[in-house]
């Protein structure tokens, strides 16, 4: 069944292509946001006078939000807005009528757009910030990358799961998704490193799962965190992969028998 | 050979299944705000079974409960009572495992994957039901030229029209050539000579393969090569039998065309209720007692009368009745 499951992903991906100039476009818009983000910080640092805030120099200020955009590349994830178009305009029969799980069925077909991220906007980005940085990085420091981009994209398209299972209650989620996502980007450090959080605050965000969805991969890059730091934080990553995978099998579970004629 | 037999494909045992829906109380822009919730009986008590080999035709009007029956047998809805069994299997609970002997096809959905062309969802199909390479080929090919779609298959979906997306849908479903296949309104949009491909499709998959097809339409070309019909109302089954049957239902009148040299004489529309009037010929339904009536058979006698028919009137036109008087009941 497994090849059934890479013949979804391959026509997801095949589909997706057909959008190739605008999910391109999209992907190097994201560019935008960091730009933006080098003139705010390099006005904070002149204000402060200091050549660190939070223990971050201007320079590794930048590598963090540059590789924010890569962490935000892999998580980007259409699964909540796939599953909310099916429940609203009924397309959940179509893919129920087919001999998959679903959920196996819809990961496998989420799994095109970071694919298409990473290869069309992922790589090229990141040689190119490591060009443009002139940061040091070893096979190590990438292995290390490449295992937080897959944790990275395990937890966001749960999430992004679990919302969309929501919509078989709730019909349309957006509202709720979307301030789910505006939480986990603060509280992810997408707007600020989460060293830049007072003590307390940091002890709680490490805990919680939004770190591996921007923090965890920037800080690996940017050299914020040991190799022996990262084995800690990747066993924080695999605890929030399992309960995230339990809610998610027993809402999809429960959900399930909730399905009505009209949604379908 | 029709492989027809006893070996039960579907059983359905009181199945019921409601719904809770809303009505607005008005029209306006906050009619949102002032729903009326009351539960919808969509099944109610509903059972049959189905035959290896047997083309069922599930009928009734819109909202008879036919769309939501196909839906359980599918193992997408879970019924709220009673019991049905596809293959043996619980279609909700082994919806996997049934669904590789499956195909359906739902007219009101889109199956095929819309921005790449049809032929990419095949070849999915091909992997999901281990269809082996050859036997893929020869199959595809077949049907490809049987439903002509030869220069669409290989088009982006949606640039197909609704009925060249109902043809490939159809193929999808039986490529991996199931044991069982449900339509839900599998030829809408689709043209004459290609739905007679279709009928033709199914009626040589049961012959050969022995395929069991249970479809859910309006049309009445693919009521006709159904063996069976099982009619829903207000989700209740009230009739299970088949075509002929179903006159038992309505008012079994009888429907005569007579022609005369001239005009119709008035003692002629006093046979029967008048159907369809010209100038020197009149179609009357009239009950089967008056055929033998001396005033029908005067008027069969009469010289002015040129020629004359009496005939049964067609499906289409006693399902019409049928429905008109579910609907004033």
């Amino acid at each position: 069944m497994a090849n059934g499951y890479l013949a979804v992903f391959k026509i997801s991906f095949k589909e997706f292509l057909s959008y190739k100039s605008s999910a391109a476009l999209t992907a190097a818009l994201t560019l935008v946001y960091p730009l933006l983000l080098v003139f705010v910080w390099k006005a904070v640092y002149a204000s402060t006078g200091g050549a660190t805030i939070g223990g971050l120099t201007l320079n590794q200020m930048y590598v963090y939000f540059f590789f924010n955009v890569v962490g935000l590349l892999v998580a980007e994830s259409f699964i909540v807005w796939q599953m909310r178009d099916c429940v609203k305009e009924g397309c959940l029969a179509s893919d129920l009528a087919r001999p998959v799980a679903y959920p196996k069925f819809i990961f496998a077909t989420a799994l095109s757009q970071p694919v298409f991220n990473i290869v069309f906007a992922g790589i090229p980005l990141v040689a190119l910030l490591i060009v443009a940085t002139g940061i040091t990085v070893t096979p190590l420091t990438l292995a290390m990358f490449a295992l937080a981009l897959c944790v990275d994209y395990a937890i966001a398209n749960l999430f992004s799961f679990i919302f969309g299972t929501l919509t078989i209650y709730l019909t349309d989620v957006s509202g709720l998704f979307n301030a789910f996502l505006g939480m986990a980007t603060l509280l992810g450090g997408g707007v600020m490193p989460l060293l830049l959080f007072p003590a307390w605050a940091q002890h709680v965000l490490y805990l919680l799962p939004f770190q591996f969805i921007v923090f965890v991969p920037s800080a690996v890059m940017t050299g914020l965190i040991t190799a022996q730091a990262f084995l800690g934080f990747m066993a924080v990553g695999a605890a929030w992969i399992a309960a995230l995978l339990v809610v998610a099998w027993l809402l999809w579970k429960k959900a399930r028998v909730m399905i009505n004629a009209v949604g379908v | 050979m029709v492989i027809t037999t006893r070996e039960s494909i579907i059983r359905v045992e009181n199945v019921s299944k409601a719904f809770r829906v809303y009505d607005t109380k008005d029209q306006g822009i906050l009619s949102t705000f002032k729903r009326r919730y009351y539960t919808n009986q969509a099944l109610d008590s509903v059972s049959f079974d189905v035959k290896r080999g047997e083309i069922l035709a599930l009928l009734g009007r819109n909202g008879s409960g036919k769309s939501t029956m196909i839906k359980i047998l599918m193992g997408i809805l879970h019924q709220d009572a009673g019991q049905v069994s596809i293959m043996g299997l619980n279609p909700y609970n082994d919806r996997i495992r049934m669904s590789m002997q499956t195909g359906v096809v739902l007219g009101a959905h889109n199956q095929l994957y819309w921005n790449v062309p049809a032929i990419d969802t095949f070849n999915l199909n091909k992997v999901l039901y281990n269809i082996p390479d050859t036997e893929f080929e020869t199959r595809l090919s077949r049907l490809v030229e049987l439903l002509d779609v030869r220069d669409i298959y290989k088009r982006q979906v949606r640039v197909l029209s609704l009925g060249e997306r109902m043809k490939c849908n159809f193929i999808a479903s039986v490529l991996h050539e199931p044991r069982l296949v449900l339509q839900d309104e599998p030829t809408i949009g689709v043209d004459l000579p290609s739905r007679n491909a279709i009928a033709n499709t199914i009626v040589e998959m049961r012959k050969k393969l022995g395929t069991t097809f249970v479809l859910t339409t309006h049309v009445v070309d693919d009521i006709l090569i159904a063996d069976r019909i099982v009619l829903l109302d207000k989700g209740k089954k009230l009739f299970d039998g088949d075509g002929t049957d179903i006159r038992k239902l309505t008012s079994s009148k009888i429907q005569v065309d007579l022609r005369f040299s001239g005009s119709v004489p008035q003692k002629a529309l006093r046979l029967g209720s008048v159907l369809s009037r010209k100038s020197s010929s009149v179609r009357l339904e009239i009950d089967p007692a008056r055929l033998k009536s001396k005033e029908f058979i005067g008027m069969l006698r009469s010289k002015d009368l040129v020629d004359y028919r009496i005939s049964e009137p067609g499906l289409s036109y006693l399902l019409s009745m049928l429905y008109s008087s579910l609907g004033k009941k």
